[in-house]
């Protein structure tokens, strides 16, 4: 029997799981930096959630994995703030 | 250039949900006045997007269907996003713009214009023609996107990735 934690816990992967393809879509038609830093976060965030639910496979749980899903937060904050800041190169001729 | 995209959108998107439509069923779905219907299914017709059959003392109406070429499908792909599209059709109605006029009209930044007309010039869709200190854009072959721009239909897709590239576009420290 899957507690209701379990429940949202897969829930929040297959939500993480389907913006990250949404966010690979629109960095194929795109093709711009900030979108490959969105696209990376959110793939390092469904592999967050795939680790942190591994216990319902895996009933016991290495030890890294704690570690791995810290480092991953620290990963994915870091990839958006790099989004955040990232310039998009202005063709200045253009602009006349 | 006058385009009247949504109406001849409406037309033609009927006509593909229910080949071999009469012209009154037209008339009568899409609530529009004979003369002007008669104009729109003509320009179609034109344009080769459709054909019309007698059957009697009906006039029954299909779509026509061509394979999409590579000028076509970089076209279309350009359509898909909806800022390419909104100075693409800036452009049809407006040749020889320059960018700050595209910004005013379609709401967008000098700095977003400029990277979609990049991407339009390098696929060869708009021409860029330098003057003085001004550079001015149109649309290469007007025809052939406006014919482009009535068969474009946006899907659930289109829409939910256009949202997201939307969100992410304004998010940008100054």
């Amino acid at each position: 029997m899957i507690d209701p934690d379990e429940i949202v816990r897969i829930l929040s992967i297959l939500l993480a799981f389907s913006i990250f393809i949404i966010s690979a879509i629109a960095y194929m038609r795109e093709r711009r930096r900030k979108l490959l830093f969105v696209l990376a976060a959110f793939f390092f965030y469904a592999l967050k959630g795939f680790l942190k639910i591994s216990d319902i496979i895996f009933p016991e749980k290495p030890s890294f994995v704690d570690i791995a899903a810290n480092l991953l937060d620290f990963v994915i904050l870091l990839l958006f703030f790099s989004a955040i800041v990232e310039k998009e190169q202005i063709d200045h001729e253009n602009r006349a | 250039m006058k385009i009247e995209l949504k109406t001849r959108r409406k037309v033609y998107e009927l006509i593909r949900k229910s080949p071999g439509i009469h012209f009154r069923e037209l008339e009568r779905r899409l609530g529009m006045a004979v003369g002007n219907l008669q104009y729109h299914l003509q320009y179609l017709e034109e344009k080769d997007l459709i054909k019309s059959e007698q059957d009697g003392k009906y006039t029954r109406y299909f779509p026509r269907e061509h394979p999409l070429g590579k000028i076509d499908r970089e076209i279309l792909s350009s359509l898909r996003r909806r800022a390419s599209r909104h100075i693409l059709i800036y452009l049809l109605r407006n040749p020889n713009a320059s960018n700050i006029d595209i910004s005013k009209n379609v709401h967008l930044s000098p700095s977003t214009v400029s990277w979609h007309l990049n991407k339009l010039v390098e696929k060869e869709i708009v021409d860029r023609r330098r003057e003085g200190r001004r550079t001015f854009f149109r649309v290469k072959d007007p025809e052939r996107v406006a014919r482009l721009l009535i068969m474009f239909k946006e899907s659930f897709l289109d829409k939910l990735v256009e949202g997201f590239v939307e969100t992410w576009e304004y998010v940008e420290l100054d």
